[in-house]
């Protein structure tokens, strides 16, 4: 069992606060995402929790123990930066077993992980091999080899995949999802790439300005956003106010949306571009501003009752509206509202 | 083919062209010179006799010697007080943008002021003395003492500065390697030290050379006898005119540090092999 509980952890560095009051519990096995922009304090977590950073307040419990008083090096905690931090003169091998001989295991009982968890990472050939002589996806792979090999029971990723090209990215985030299934390591992963947090974790934690905007899975955050910052920050979305009258929701150019779930007053709509649909009529109130052919999507940018919405329809057969071309918007019948609609 | 050729030679001409005029035709001249074979002084055809002299006259061999006591021990000394130096400064604590200023204070004090100061602080009656006088402690002869600590402190205390700055550039940290289980020593060890390995192997060089031919520190500082060679090289070309033997000596002093530079890259070399070092 290797839960952790994050609880009330800040930081300030000088007057400037990183994180405040960040609480946060991971269960056995899960692999949580933090999810945000650059500066939003995320990584400034993962510090606190490794202990290479000093937290001005709050615990870290890992499996029951507390762990925020303890030195770096004696927390178990497995760690992978962005820059791959391979110590550079060290061969594959002994940078793969540098936590090992730390540990003092037997010689023996190294050479055996060391090989076994090269083999993991598929890079069973490069042992004797020095990490500049190999390519940043085979460094990468060390530094998780070199992170998985000490057994920790908590695994740290920073960005781990952000300085590789896209291709291999996409390659390595299957790698590790599939590798972090298999160790069923807990697992807390920082990132700014919101494909990236959804394809790999079982939750997503969003993070802006140093505090936890929302927490969720994947698919909640995505359909379901609480607030108009995370909606926004998961792909893309439309925000589109709406007046309930009479419990009915109407947008401001008149057009009848759905039945209202609450009493009256402004609801903010979040639609995203996929489930917006676009009919061409001739007294339709929106205008295709803007055809933008993206491969796999055809977006359409609509301007209607001073918004700018976009629009996206797939496949070969997404019907493409001309520039000028006066539309009419068809929303889904489960509209979804914004619970949080301030700030960004 | 021959227009690119011509191209790297003209190219080459002034970086090429300012060693040999400034480094190499001098170092040639002072050769010739010391073999008998000099524009200065006299000229009387090849000779070893100056080098001769200077072997077997015991005033000298001792130079030799002394000179290599004053560049060795104050760099060992610089290189014990700059290397945890250099790791400190890697941590923050209070009032460190102070004394990162503060520290570097030697590397703009000259030599002979540096002397000065020593003298000023350290001789018999002086500074400190007279502060420890009533504690009734006494200070041991550091000004013109046998042991030359005198010049030890203020060759120590001029280079210390810039051997922290190369090795602080040098040192390279890795948090990772303490989430790995490792100490902070150990990192030193085996993480820190090896990696900044190249930037030591950099200021112990330069500082050993540099006080090899220091004049001001040992000539106010040091002993009576013995005299470092860059003194005696004075004496013989200014109150002797003899440039042969002053030549000679110069030769013998940068043949000296080509071997100690020679040596001790030799040494790390094998030290960088060991660790598993890249050797840079």
């Amino acid at each position: 069992m290797a839960d952790v509980q994050i609880v009330g952890l800040r930081k300030a560095f000088g007057p400037t606060v990183a994180v405040d009051d960040f609480t946060l519990s991971v269960a056995d096995g899960e692999f949580v995402a933090l999810l945000g922009p650059s500066g939003c304090g995320k990584t400034t977590v993962m510090r606190m929790i490794s202990g290479i950073t000093d937290a001005d307040q709050g615990q870290v419990i890992l499996s029951g123990q507390r762990i925020d008083a303890l030195m770096p090096e004696r927390r178990n905690i497995g760690l992978v930066f962005q820059s791959y931090a391979l110590f550079p003169h060290m061969s594959v091998a002994r940078n793969v077993a540098f936590g090992l001989r730390m540990r003092r295991w037997p010689a023996a009982d190294i050479a055996a992980k060391v090989a076994q968890t090269l083999a993991l990472v598929d890079l069973s050939g490069h042992a004797d091999r020095l990490p500049r002589e190999l390519s940043g996806g085979q460094q990468q792979r060390v530094a998780l080899a070199r992170a998985i090999a000490i057994e920790p029971p908590l695994l740290l990723l920073d960005e781990p995949l952000s300085n590789l090209d896209a291709k291999l990215r996409e390659q390595l985030r299957d790698d590790l999802k599939a590798l972090q299934r298999r160790l069923g390591i807990t697992t807390i992963h920082v990132t700014h790439d919101q494909s990236e947090a959804m394809a790999l974790a079982d939750r997503v934690v969003v993070m802006n300005a140093g505090a936890i905007v929302e927490i969720g899975t994947p698919r909640d955050l995505y359909q379901t956003p609480r607030t108009r910052f995370s909606a926004e920050f998961l792909g893309h979305t439309n925000v589109i106010p709406a007046r309930v009258q009479s419990g009915r929701m109407i947008t401001d150019w008149g057009q009848f949306v759905g039945v209202a779930p609450t009493g009256a007053g402004t609801v903010q709509l979040s639609v995203r571009p996929e489930d917006l649909g676009l009919t061409a009529a001739d007294q339709g109130a929106g205008e295709v501003t803007e055809v933008t052919f993206l491969g796999p999507e055809v977006e359409h940018r609509v301007t209607i009752g001073g918004l700018t919405l976009r629009s996206r329809s797939s496949g070969k057969d997404a019907v493409v509206h001309a520039k000028g071309t006066r539309v009419v918007l068809a929303f889904p019948s489960d509209l979804h509202l914004l619970a949080e609609w301030g700030g960004a | 083919m021959t227009t690119s050729r011509a191209t790297l030679w003209i190219l080459l001409v002034p970086g090429v062209g300012y060693l040999v005029l400034f480094f190499g035709l001098p170092l040639v001249l002072a050769l010739l010179t010391s073999l008998g074979m000099g524009t200065i002084g006299t000229n009387d055809g090849f000779t070893l006799r100056h080098y001769a002299e200077l072997f077997s006259d015991s005033v000298y061999r001792d130079g030799i010697r002394y000179s290599l006591y004053i560049s060795v021990v104050p760099t060992l000394v610089s290189l014990a007080v700059a290397l945890p130096l250099a790791v400190a400064l890697q941590s923050t604590f209070p009032g460190k943008k102070l004394f990162l200023t503060l520290y570097k204070v030697p590397l703009v004090v000259p030599g002979i002021v540096a002397a000065f100061i020593v003298m000023i602080l350290f001789d018999r009656g002086g500074e400190m003395s007279r502060l420890l006088k009533p504690l009734g402690l006494s200070l041991p002869k550091l000004v013109r003492d046998d042991w030359s600590l005198g010049v030890i402190i203020a060759l120590a205390w001029k280079s210390i500065p810039f051997m922290t700055l190369i090795i602080g550039g040098a040192l390279a940290s890795i948090p990772v390697a303490r989430s790995l289980g490792a100490s902070r020593l150990t990192v030193f060890w085996q993480i820190e030290l090896p990696l900044s390995l190249p930037g030591i192997t950099a200021a112990v060089l330069l500082v050993f050379v540099g006080s090899t031919g220091a004049f001001a520190v040992p000539s106010l500082l040091g002993p009576i006898y013995p005299k470092p060679l860059s003194v005696w090289m004075y004496e013989a070309a200014y109150q002797k005119n003899d440039w042969g033997l002053a030549t000679a000596m110069g030769i013998v002093m940068s043949a000296i540090a080509c071997a100690v530079l020679l040596a001790y890259y030799r040494v790390t070399h094998g030290l960088r092999r060991a660790t598993g070092g890249e050797v840079r």
